[in-house]
């Protein structure tokens, strides 16, 4: 079984690219969940894991599992058969979203770390300035 | 700065945006869903000739005209130096030498005597490189090149 840390590791991964490629800000994503912005922020640092049920919420919000959001499967698919999203935002492109998401030829993989960090940052700033 | 392509941009609601990316990187076109489509570029580019920052500025706005669809997240970047270029970059870039240096402007020079490429990169107000890629896109015939390259 994976340890805590790992699982926390992998949720901030996958959080993080998730909710930018949704277009969503920290505070946006926590006041969905109803849970606040530091805490979204906690998870995307790994220092905190959500609850189950937070976490079952996550998963219908991208539309992934909740296996895939721990990083125990590689794939994005669910399991469960019900493809009704609670939160679809309805403009259907939800799946192809996470699949860009997350290609395996990730064009930013080819950047220097510091130039990815720096590339990140302008995406927060981005989603802070233009997010309604 | 090259206003016609900010004009441009500007039409197409892309935001520009200055940043200090760490180098490489100098520029990125990023669009995703609720958002509108953005040009990041390079606080670095203010100190590059007008010419390079011409070509890097078209690259970017070729990747808002020739990917797929802007339901799509993209994040697609230039970066000095670079070797390979991925097919999305490829058709940027060939958006960016057609804008840059359009067919008959660019027969034009050649009959009037544009002989090298440093001269058309300068007549354009374009790098050398842009001139080298636009010469082997397939709307120029093999005599419109020769002059240039057997010269």
């Amino acid at each position: 079984m994976e340890d805590k840390q790992f699982l926390a590791k992998s949720l901030a991964k996958k959080l993080q690219a998730l909710r930018k490629n949704k277009g969503f800000t920290q505070k946006k994503l926590g006041s969905i969940l109803n849970v606040t912005d530091a805490a979204v922020g906690m998870w995307e640092q790994a220092r905190r894991l959500p609850d189950p049920e937070t976490l079952a919420h996550l998963a219908d919000i991208f539309d992934v599992s909740v296996d895939f959001l721990l990083g125990r499967i590689a794939f994005k698919e669910r399991y469960h058969p019900d493809e009704t999203s609670a939160l679809d935002t309805g403009d259907g492109d939800d799946n192809q979203e996470i699949l860009a998401a997350h290609r395996s030829d990730d064009p930013t993989q080819e950047l220097p770390e510091e130039a990815r960090r720096s590339l990140e940052e302008f995406k927060d700033y981005i989603l802070k300035k233009y997010s309604k | 700065m090259p206003s016609t392509l900010l004009a441009l941009a500007k039409d197409e609601g892309i935001k520009l945006e200055w940043w200090s990316f760490t180098p490489p990187l100098e520029a990125v076109y990023w669009s995703t869903p609720n958002l509108p489509p953005i040009i990041g570029l390079s606080y670095l580019l203010k100190q590059s000739s007008r010419a390079y920052f011409r070509c890097i500025l078209a690259e970017e706005i070729g990747h808002h005209f020739t990917t797929s669809c802007n339901a799509l997240p993209q994040t697609l970047f230039h970066y000095r130096n670079r070797v390979k270029v991925s097919s999305a970059e490829f058709k940027a870039l060939k958006w960016a030498a057609l804008y840059l240096l359009p067919l008959d402007n660019l027969l034009h020079s050649l009959k009037h005597g544009a002989s090298k490429k440093r001269e058309l990169a300068k007549e354009f107000n374009v790098t050398e490189k842009i001139v080298d890629f636009r010469l082997n896109l397939l709307d120029l015939k093999i005599q419109d090149k020769k002059q240039i390259i057997y010269s």
